[in-house]
């Protein structure tokens, strides 16, 4: 019956999204930041359901790494990481959902390329993620690269940037490829479990969290090769740019958080007896940061105090503290040779 | 005054007031509705237009009925589908009809056992939602079918696995074209025998098999010419490569469980829309023919089914132009059919929502018009004739 419903949210958010964008004059307002503080709740479009991002644990709560940047923008504005509202959305639903402005951030795992992000009525933040697409065979296979997969069928998702990977990888090594392509990735998973196909492909930090969802997770392996470079990030609507700086800098506070060592256990002592101008600025003890906003000046703090920084989130939801152990890759800050940066609080 | 309110009054005239104001109303409110999305669009920064038809899709599609690459265009996507679409629900209207004539007559049959059969398939067929029914044939086929290193072979020239039933392909060689017309001609031959055969047991009452006749000279026909020409076809078998079986065609298991779960749940509506209209025709015409002599065969084929087709017509029509649409949930198991093209690969990539909406609005408007159109020359030829 989950199918069911889904299907049936699926639609009907759809064509709510398509209703409101062309009919409803009241979509995609100007000010969202006076919206949200009015409605005391942020709403945050997630991924439905993958180990790590965003899933529902014992309690039935949503937890992961995307539902924490949603709890962090919520703290930043509404001084509260609990007043949010999650709805899963599959991948066409998300992007409409945006563009219609139903939505007050989207966390879903998003590839920022630049058909999605021009004219398209939404805009990105920053890339939280440095992903890049992967391949899951069965080790039973016997296949070690993949430049060895030649002919095999492979299961993936429709509407995933996946699926144009795959196929240029594909034209360009001269290698045959059969694909079946499911509405949702949930679907692809059950399929491939279920030995429909050879291989399984979705950016590697998905691939990780979905081996976990495998009947037999042992049996799986994840090919060396990555294909493409998948940064993710999350999207706000297009044009209203208060709100896009807000989720930008909440965003930001957290890499900045970590290269200055503030964390969510020792924020309150930093924010009373740190030295670092950076610091001070972002916890606001000094400058009118949060002012200059729109938001209180304890926006960062808040934030920080309530998630952590990047670091703590990645370990609690996505390394070494979580099921999935994953490492972090390019996912590390620029002072250690990593991709991640935060402009400076300056 | 006096005249204007008489004049209101006449009964044509106030109709087609309301009538014209209804239209002006209608054209207004669309005119409104346009302008909104436009306008509302335009501020959002939304590209509007067609010209991304042209543009290179970049996804595979299968199974594809005509070619199709990766490189082909957008537009190329969607008639790949669209195809897709309307074999699907070509195949799944041939087997819901025949199946759900079967169910018809299981509920019709003196034989207890079968009635129950036929009563039992149609409440629980007909009572479980489509898509649940999808999930259960696709995820059942999976796990019955055997994996790819144990294929069930069939005389070392088809396959059955997990991935599909793998079968040998025709290619055709030069001298293929004559048997093409041998089938053309003997179809045409047989139309004018059934053509005379017809006129003639109107005139005199003398039945001819122009039926059998007819199927004889369309498969025999054509097969002698093939042998005159010493077969003109080779066959491509399926070998197994280095994954699975190359060459060949494939009957994929999610286009398989989308016939089988369309027709098993059409075939229960179709099953009681058959039956009604059997019960529709009186008694009496039965205990009437047979008592000039018909057998039970020529009461049902001769008297029955055709006045029961013009109460079965209608309904059955709705329900095939329901089937038609129900093949949008192929995209749920993987089958390539036009709305998984739309919604699924095209949308989310260009993000033309808006122009897409429209494209798949028109293409199932343009499928069920046509399903809604054959089905009328059918009523329309079975209609009582009035003089």
């Amino acid at each position: 019956m989950k199918f069911l419903n889904s299907k049936i949210g699926r639609l009907t958010v759809m064509s709510a999204a398509i209703a409101s964008l062309g009919i409803m004059a009241t979509a995609a307002k100007a000010d969202r930041l006076a919206d949200v503080k009015k409605a005391g709740i942020l709403h945050c479009g997630v991924v439905p359901g993958v180990p790590g991002y965003a899933y529902p644990n014992k309690a039935g709560k949503m937890v992961g790494f995307d539902v924490d940047l949603c709890r962090a923008v919520a703290a930043a504005v509404l001084g509260d990481a609990d007043k949010i509202k999650t709805t899963k959305m599959k991948l066409p639903v998300a992007f409409n959902a945006m563009k219609a402005g139903t939505v007050d951030v989207v966390t879903h795992r998003f590839t920022w390329t630049f058909a999605r992000d021009v004219g398209q009525g939404l805009d990105f933040t920053r890339v939280m993620v440095f992903d890049g697409q992967g391949f899951m065979v069965r080790k039973s296979l016997g296949v070690k690269s993949a430049r060895e997969l030649d002919g095999a069928t492979f299961c993936q998702s429709a509407g995933a940037t996946t699926q144009g990977n795959v196929s240029d990888y594909f034209r360009k090594h001269g290698m045959k490829f059969k694909q079946v392509t499911f509405g949702s990735m949930g679907e692809a998973q059950k399929a491939y479990d279920a030995k429909r196909c050879d291989v399984f492909c979705t950016d590697k930090y998905g691939l990780g969290a979905r081996r976990l969802a495998m009947t037999n997770p042992d049996e799986h392996m994840i090919l060396p090769e990555t294909i493409s470079n998948e940064p993710i990030s999350p999207m706000v609507g297009h044009g209203d740019q208060v709100w896009k700086d807000i989720v930008v800098w909440t965003f930001n506070s957290l890499i900045a958080a970590e290269e200055f060592g503030i964390t969510s256990k020792n924020v309150d002592e930093m924010r009373s007896s740190a030295k670092n101008p950076f610091v001070q600025r972002i916890l606001g003890t000094t400058g009118k940061f949060g002012a200059k906003i729109g938001l209180g000046k304890d926006w960062a703090y808040n934030a920080i105090k309530a998630v952590g920084n990047y670091g703590e989130m990645w370990e609690k939801h996505l390394g070494k503290d979580s099921r999935l152990k994953m490492g972090r890759g390019k996912n590390i800050l620029h002072t250690k040779g990593g991709l991640l940066i935060s402009p400076p609080f300056r | 005054m006096e005249n204007l309110l008489s004049f209101w009054r006449k009964g044509s005239v106030r109709s087609l007031t309301y009538q014209w104001g209804l239209v002006v109303a209608i054209i207004c409110g669309m005119i409104w509705v346009y302008d909104t999305a436009t306008t509302n669009m335009a501020r959002l920064g939304l590209k509007t237009g067609f010209d991304f038809l042209t543009d290179e899709a970049g996804f595979p599609i299968s199974p594809a009925l005509i070619d199709y690459t990766p490189q082909s265009t957008y537009i190329e996507a969607m008639i790949v589908t669209l195809l897709n679409t309307i074999f699907l629900s070509l195949i799944a209207i041939i087997l819901a009809t025949i199946l759900g004539f079967f169910i018809a007559m299981f509920k019709l049959s003196p034989n207890l056992l079968l009635r129950k059969f036929g009563n039992g398939y149609v409440e629980v067929f007909r009572n479980v939602p489509l898509l649940l029914q999808l999930f259960f044939w696709y995820f059942a086929a999976l796990k019955m079918l055997p994996m790819k290193r144990s294929s069930i072979s069939f005389f070392d020239v088809a396959f059955l696995n997990i991935e599909g039933f793998f079968i040998p392909l025709p290619i055709l060689e030069g001298g293929a074209e004559f048997v093409a017309w041998a089938v053309l001609i003997a179809t045409l031959i047989s139309a004018i025998i059934w053509v005379w055969a017809k006129h003639r047991q109107k005139n005199t009452g003398q039945p001819f098999p122009s039926l059998i006749l007819g199927a004889g000279l369309i498969i025999l026909l054509p097969l002698l010419v093939a042998w005159a020409l010493d077969f003109p076809v080779t066959w491509e078998v399926p070998k197994f490569g280095r994954f699975n079986f190359e060459g060949g065609t494939a009957l994929e298991p999610e286009f398989t469980a989308m016939v089988f779960g369309l027709t098993l749940y059409n075939a229960a509506f179709v099953g009681e829309i058959i039956r009604a209209g059997i019960q529709s025709v009186d008694k009496g015409q039965k205990e009437a023919a047979g008592s000039i002599g018909f057998t039970n065969m020529q009461t049902y084929s001769q008297v029955i089914v055709p006045q029961a087709m013009r109460f079965i017509i209608p309904p059955i029509t709705n329900q095939y132009l329901s089937l038609a649409k129900s093949t949008a949930l192929a995209g749920a198991i993987g089958y390539a059919d036009f709305f998984w093209a739309m919604d699924g690969a095209i949308a989310p990539q260009t993000g033309q929502v808006m122009e897409l909406q429209a494209i798949t609005l028109a293409g199932y408007l343009g499928i069920s018009l046509f399903i809604a159109m054959l089905m009328a020359i059918y009523n329309h030829m079975t209609r009582i004739p009035e003089r």
